[in-house]
């Protein structure tokens, strides 16, 4: 083959990652690091007056100090970051899904929506195909920011055959949507831990190639990760298990994802 | 104007399809058509033809990612078009650069049985470019589908030049071995 055929074969490359490389936001240039030391000061100097001014002026004894909650939004909820609350769901905005000028098809407008944390509420849609997934109208940005259930959101999951599996990176048990029980995420924990280093465990076959979803999707298919495409290994002995190869790292690397019930499964 | 309704103007056969795509999408072509070419002549001449070209296709076509669909038309024009020039001893551009990189890569022959070969390459291409980093990848689908200088796309990723060729060049070599692993030779 020559140089000219190759070329002109790499102009078949898929669409999609064309599409993902134009739309990536370029990288914001490193601060300068002279610079950087008078921003640390900065930054510093800012905090001390912060936690400084409160307490100056701080009157125990007055009965008119003002209520915080009147900036947090309808909740008065400060525990948790600014989110959307739908349905007794918690959405979170997507670090991964692009804004888009336009609303997504099959989406509509609810009057349902709860804005925690914010100090105004935005149009917000909602596709009931999928639910995993809502879209708010920013008017400073004039555009539609997705928002991700909090339940999918950052979470590494692999759909092997019907099943789904979730990290141990992710398998969170005392968050207030736990996707495993506690007894259950101690005990992979103490048999697997969450990743293996150096070793495929025996009894761990090939399953195949994971095809990559998308960030933040929720994975379908007979071998399918929104975490990245990889190697998966399997084991008849536990099928409650599956392996992900890391192949970055220098020697190999296994995940762990354990199955688990999830709750945006067809 | 979203893409959608670009599309359908050009199934309409709406004329203000084509000056609604330049506008949208203008700076975008030019800028792959100036990389692999070099001329600004050249380049907006391509340009010109890659809506001449959307329009003809489409229909047949609804590209689902309209910026990606003009993308391949017009690299594939300006190829050609840089094809001409080559032998016309006249030309410039990073077609050059780039053709010498992936030269590594190649054989140099024409093997007419690789012809049922090309679909099964470009496959494996598609596959072994979901395996790498998003950053990686973005780093050579600039160099080898947007055809971008390795100062461009060092600037787009806060990275040295040099490290930007140290890194291609590793891809190279993992695409050769990726390639290689799977019985297909370039």
């Amino acid at each position: 083959m020559t140089a000219d055929k190759l070329y002109e074969l790499l102009g078949d490359i898929d669409q999609t990652l064309i599409n993902e490389c134009d739309a990536r936001p370029r990288p914001k240039a490193k601060p300068d690091p002279a610079r950087q030391k008078w921003y640390a000061a900065v930054a510093c100097l800012c905090i001390a007056v912060c936690i400084a001014l409160p307490l100056m002026l701080h009157k125990p004894d007055s009965p008119h100090s003002s209520d915080q909650s009147d900036v947090q939004g309808d909740t008065g909820n400060n525990t948790q970051p600014p989110h959307i609350s739908l349905g007794g769901v918690a959405y979170y905005s997507s670090s991964h899904i692009p804004t888009s000028r336009e609303l997504p098809e099959g989406y509509e407008l609810t009057e349902d929506a709860s804005f925690i944390g914010y100090s105004q509420s935005s149009p917000c849609y909602v596709n009931p195909d999928r639910p995993e997934w809502i879209y708010v109208y920013s008017e400073m940005r004039n555009a539609y920011v997705c928002y991700v259930d909090q339940r999918l959101r950052g979470s590494d999951i692999i759909c092997y055959n019907g099943e789904y599996y979730i990290s141990m990176r992710n398998a969170h048990y005392s968050s207030s949507a736990p996707a495993v029980t506690k007894e259950y995420y101690v005990k992979m924990d103490n048999k697997y831990g969450r990743y293996i280093d150096g070793y495929l465990p025996d009894g761990f076959e090939l399953a195949g190639e994971a095809v990559f979803t998308g960030k933040d999707t929720v994975p379908t298919g007979a071998l399918a990760s929104n975490d990245r495409s990889g190697e998966v290994y399997y084991s008849t002995n536990d099928p409650d298990v599956l392996l992900m190869e890391d192949e970055k790292m220098l020697n190999p690397r296994y995940y762990v994802y354990i199955r688990y019930d999830c709750p945006f499964a067809p | 104007m979203d893409d959608a309704k670009i599309v359908q103007l050009y199934w309409d056969r709406n004329q203000l399809a084509i000056p609604v795509t330049a506008d949208k999408y203008g700076s975008y072509c030019t800028s792959i058509a100036r990389n692999i070419l070099g001329s600004r002549e050249d380049a907006e001449e391509c340009v010109n033809d890659t809506w001449l070209q959307a329009w003809n296709s489409m229909p047949p076509h609804r590209p689902a990612l309209l910026s990606a669909f003009l993308g391949k038309i017009v690299r594939n024009l300006s190829f050609n078009r840089h094809k001409h020039n080559t032998a016309a001893k006249r030309g410039g551009g990073e077609v050059p650069a780039v053709l010498d990189e992936l030269a590594q890569l190649v054989s140099g022959g024409d093997d007419v049985h690789q012809q049922v070969e090309y679909k099964e390459i470009t496959r494996a291409v598609n596959a072994f470019l979901l395996t790498l980093p998003q950053d990686k990848r973005g780093i050579f689908i600039r160099r080898y589908w947007h055809t971008d200088s390795i100062s461009a796309i060092a600037s787009r990723y806060n990275m040295k030049e040099n490290a930007v060729s140290v890194t291609l060049n590793r891809l190279r070599k993992k695409l050769g071995d990726y390639l290689k692993e799977r019985g297909l030779y370039l």
